[in-house]
Formats: C-alpha cells, sequence, structure tokens
C-alpha cells in the first residue's frame, strides 16, 4: 500500500479548469498591472514589502509627532498604550472563576444576525447555540470521555458518536502573563491548528481578537492578551467609534499582512471591556447555571 | 528593451513585467490553472475563485521580491497559495466554530473531508480525509503539495521557505500518521474494505 498514491486518488477527477472560466481572474490581473502608474510606484510598493517593520517604526515615531493633532488614525505607540492601561486596569478586577459544571453564555451581533450560546465551562456538557432566533437551536453535544453524540443539522443522531477531545469554555490552565501568551498563540494558535510552527510568528491580532470577543477568560488572561495585542506591528488608534452595535469606544486596528489578515478591536474606554469590532459587538457574556438561563 | 518571447523562462518574464506590469499575465496563463486547481482541491471550487485571484495579485505585488535566480515560478506561487489556504482556513476556523459548522458534527474534518465528499466513489475517501484533517497544517501542506501536486522535495522547501530536510520529516511523520490511521481502520473495517489494499 502506498499512501501517497491512495492520497493522490482523492482527488484524481479534479479537472483544470478551462481558460474561459479563469478570464475573469486573468481580467483583475491585468486590471491591477495596469493600476500600477508606472516603474517608481511599484518599486516604492516592493520596498514597503521588505522593509516593513523598520519603515513601520520610523513612519510611527515620525506620525506620532506629526498626525496625531490632525485627528485620523494614530499610530502604534499611542494605540499599544491604550492597550497596556486596559491590561493595568483588567488585571485589578476580581471575578469569580465559572465552575466546571456551569456555562459560559455570549450574545454576539455579525454581519448575519445576533448569535447567543450557551457552551459548557469544561467541555463536557451538552450547550447550544441560536444563530437566529426563527430558527431551532443546535445542539453542542459535550464530549464525555472521548465520544461526543454525533448530530446532523444541530440534531442528535441516535446511536452514533463521534472522537472528540473537550472544548471548554473556559480554560483555567489559560497563561496569565504576557509571555506565556506569546508562546501559547504562536504554538497552539487557535485549536492547535499549527501545532508544529515554529515559534517565532508574529502575533496574529485576530486570534488575539477571537479570543477576547468569543472566550470566557480570567481578567489575568485578558490582561496578557491586551499586552500581546500591544506588540503586533503598525497598530493605529481611533478614539471615536462604534462597534456594530453603534456603541462608542476607542478603536485598535491592525493592517493586512502576508500571514495575517487585519482586524480590530473597540473597547469601552473607561472601563476598557471589549464592546466588539467594526462588525461584530459582545451584546452580553456572562456565566448561567443552566443552557437557556441569561445573566 | 527586449520583450522576452514564448519561451522564455518565468524569471525572464518576472524580470519584464517588472518593467512592463502586464506582461504578468504570461505568468498566470502558465500557471493559472494549476494554482487553481490546487486551490479547489483544498478548499472547494467557490473559493477556489477568489483565491487564485488573490494568490496572482498577491504575486504581482511582491513580483519585486521574486528570485531572479530560479527559472521557475511554480513553487513560489505554489506557496503564496498555500498561505492563503490556512488563513483562509484559519480565519474559517475562528468564525465557523459556532456559526456554520456545528461542533460535534463531524469535529474534525475540514475541507479535505469535503473534498471526499466529492469523491464519493472512492471507498477509501472518507478514511483518508480523516486520516489528513487529524495532520498538523504544516505536515498537511507538505504532504498534499507532493502527493497532489507532484512537487518535488525543493520545490516545496522553495514554496513554503523551509530546508529541503524539514521537507523530508514532516513528510514522513504524515506518511506514519496517515498510515497509522488507515491501519487502525482496518482491524475494524468489514473484510471487503479490507481487502481493497490487502
Amino acid at each position: 500500500m502506498d499512501e501517497i498514491q491512495l492520497i493522490r486518488s482523492m482527488v484524481a477527477e479534479t479537472e483544470l479548469p478551462k481558460s474561459d472560466d479563469l478570464s475573469p481572474v486573468r481580467e483583475r490581473l491585468i486590471a491591477a498591472a495596469r493600476a500600477e502608474t508606472g516603474p517608481a510606484v511599484a518599486r516604492r510598493r516592493g520596498r514597503r514589502f521588505t522593509l516593513v517593520g523598520a519603515v513601520g517604526i520610523a513612519a510611527a515615531i515620525a506620525a506620532v509627532v506629526v498626525l496625531a493633532p490632525f485627528g485620523g488614525p494614530a499610530p502604534s505607540a499611542e494605540a499599544a498604550g491604550v492597550l497596556r492601561r486596559a491590561a493595568d486596569v483588567v488585571r485589578g478586577l476580581q471575578e469569580a472563576a465559572p465552575r466546571a459544571d456551569q456555562f459560559v453564555y455570549t450574545k454576539t451581533e455579525h454581519p448575519d444576525g445576533v448569535r447567543e450560546a450557551w457552551q459548557s465551562v469544561d467541555g463536557t456538557r451538552d450547550g447550544m447555540v441560536q444563530n437566529d432566533p426563527s430558527e431551532e437551536p443546535a445542539w453542542l453535544p459535550g464530549c464525555r470521555d472521548g465520544k461526543a453524540q454525533a448530530t446532523k443539522g444541530g440534531r442528535p443522531v441516535p446511536g452514533r458518536f463521534t472522537d472528540c477531545t473537550p472544548e471548554p469554555a473556559y480554560r483555567p490552565d489559560m497563561p496569565t502573563d504576557v509571555a506565556a501568551m506569546l508562546v501559547f498563540l504562536n504554538r497552539n494558535g487557535l485549536d492547535d491548528l499549527d501545532r508544529s510552527s515554529a515559534n517565532d510568528r508574529p502575533v496574529n491580532g485576530e486570534d488575539v481578537a477571537y479570543l477576547l470577543r468569543e472566550n470566557y477568560l480570567s481578567p489575568r488572561s485578558r490582561a496578557a492578551l491586551f499586552e500581546a495585542l500591544a506588540l503586533v506591528p503598525d497598530l493605529t488608534l481611533e478614539q471615536d467609534e462604534r462597534d456594530a452595535a453603534g456603541r462608542r469606544g476607542v478603536k485598535i486596528s491592525w493592517p493586512d499582512t502576508d500571514d495575517h489578515g487585519g482586524g480590530d478591536l473597540i473597547l469601552d474606554l473607561e472601563t476598557y471591556t471589549v464592546l466588539g469590532s467594526e462588525d461584530t459587538a459582545v451584546l452580553a457574556r456572562g456565566v448561567v447555571d443552566q443552557v437557556g438561563q441569561r445573566p | 528593451m527586449s520583450s522576452p518571447g514564448e519561451d522564455a523562462d518565468d524569471a525572464t518574464v518576472i524580470e519584464a513585467s517588472l518593467r512592463d506590469p502586464e506582461r504578468f499575465a504570461v505568468i498566470f496563463d502558465r500557471h493559472g490553472p494549476h494554482i487553481c486547481r490546487y486551490l479547489e482541491r483544498r478548499l472547494g471550487r467557490q473559493v477556489a475563485d477568489d483565491l487564485v485571484a488573490e494568490t496572482f495579485l498577491t504575486a504581482l505585488a511582491k513580483r519585486w521580491q521574486y528570485d531572479l535566480s530560479r527559472p521557475d515560478a511554480r513553487p513560489w506561487l505554489y506557496g503564496i497559495a498555500t498561505n492563503l489556504v490556512s488563513r483562509h482556513w484559519r480565519a474559517e476556523a475562528r468564525e465557523l466554530k459556532l456559526r456554520d459548522r456545528v461542533p460535534g458534527e463531524e469535529p474534525e474534518a475540514g475541507h479535505a473531508e469535503r473534498v471526499a465528499e466529492q469523491v464519493t466513489a472512492q471507498a477509501m475517501g472518507k478514511l483518508l480525509a480523516t486520516a489528513l484533517a487529524g495532520l498538523a497544517v504544516a505536515e498537511r501542506d507538505v504532504l498534499l503539495l507532493i502527493a497532489w501536486e507532484g512537487l518535488a522535495y525543493d520545490e516545496v522547501a522553495a514554496a513554503l521557505d523551509i530546508p529541503v530536510g524539514t521537507v523530508r520529516s514532516r513528510l514522513n511523520r504524515a506518511r506514519r500518521k496517515v498510515q497509522r490511521t488507515l491501519r487502525t481502520a482496518d482491524d475494524i473495517a468489514t473484510p471487503e474494505e479490507a481487502n481493497h489494499h490487502g
């Protein structure tokens, strides 16, 4: 048995696309090529890619002095400062850790609607997610003894189980200082997607934002995430922005890079509570005893 | 300014495209279909159409950094495409966790699973997909560039910007893991299925 050949046979039937099918893509490419107004512009663009770190820092320092008083996004130093203050404030909060048998409740607004979710604190209890009030809620089967009830369309399939590892909604073992958090972010990424990668990649702002928005973390872990986010290159700060639900806050943004997508996080300027981002809003978050309960 | 002919290698075309950006269309004509098929195999047709455009727009913007000592641009393009696959996949894992994919429903299955569904005629398809889904991203990238796309070790190394030794070790690890999954399945498979690779 040669597993390489077996793996090849999986896709043996995928045909090469016809050139007609690709002509819209070709048109886009040519349009982009034409949009380069000349070699000088193109060369500058190339240089920006290779020297992004150095240029970024220099531009940031220059722009702090020159741009900030005139409005518009303020660059890295100031954004990082806000995040470090947020870390200091959040670190001092007293919050009781949820019990293993409880559920983390989140209500979030997304471009597609409002979602309510009840996720098991230790990942072993059955939770629920309601993506749309008009639809039936979907069941989130808990993972017990390495097995979870199989579901189809959000409903249990009797007698069928899938292998699993529990996905706790609250992880008591999450790092609580920035150094350990950076190791966690680089090595684990999310869901161990990148287990074998080297621990030398820049912080992915979207991973941090996701953890801050959609998870329930101890105040010290949240503080560590704010500090990790402060290390993302080329952050910008905008003082008076609104999240997806229209609530006012301070917006921290990071640009698209080769490795990571750009994104933003909007914080309440006084409490540094995570409100959401331009297209999402965390409307409510808390710990409850039962599925269906709201804090 | 001489214009490279049809038989000029990729490096020559890319060099010419630094002055004349539209020349870059030649690179697309040569490699676009294969990159598109690779993206389709990994993520399905719909996403492939978007990402093939993104691959070549990224390549156009980054062509200034292209190593002109490499006549064949294929590994470079596969590298850009693979990077976009993992970016797409990370974003999707983040966003779909609760929204479109209900956890517990084939929890470890991903794009490879979807590929398997497209080739239901293959008895091994689902099992292989499960095996692929169990690999680390870096291992899967190496394995699929070799098995699906037929890249050589040094081409994979160039594409992913890793040493050839790392390509070898990731491939070996990936193969061992796949073998283990298939063997485990053998033990519990019906005799008929077991005969497929007896």
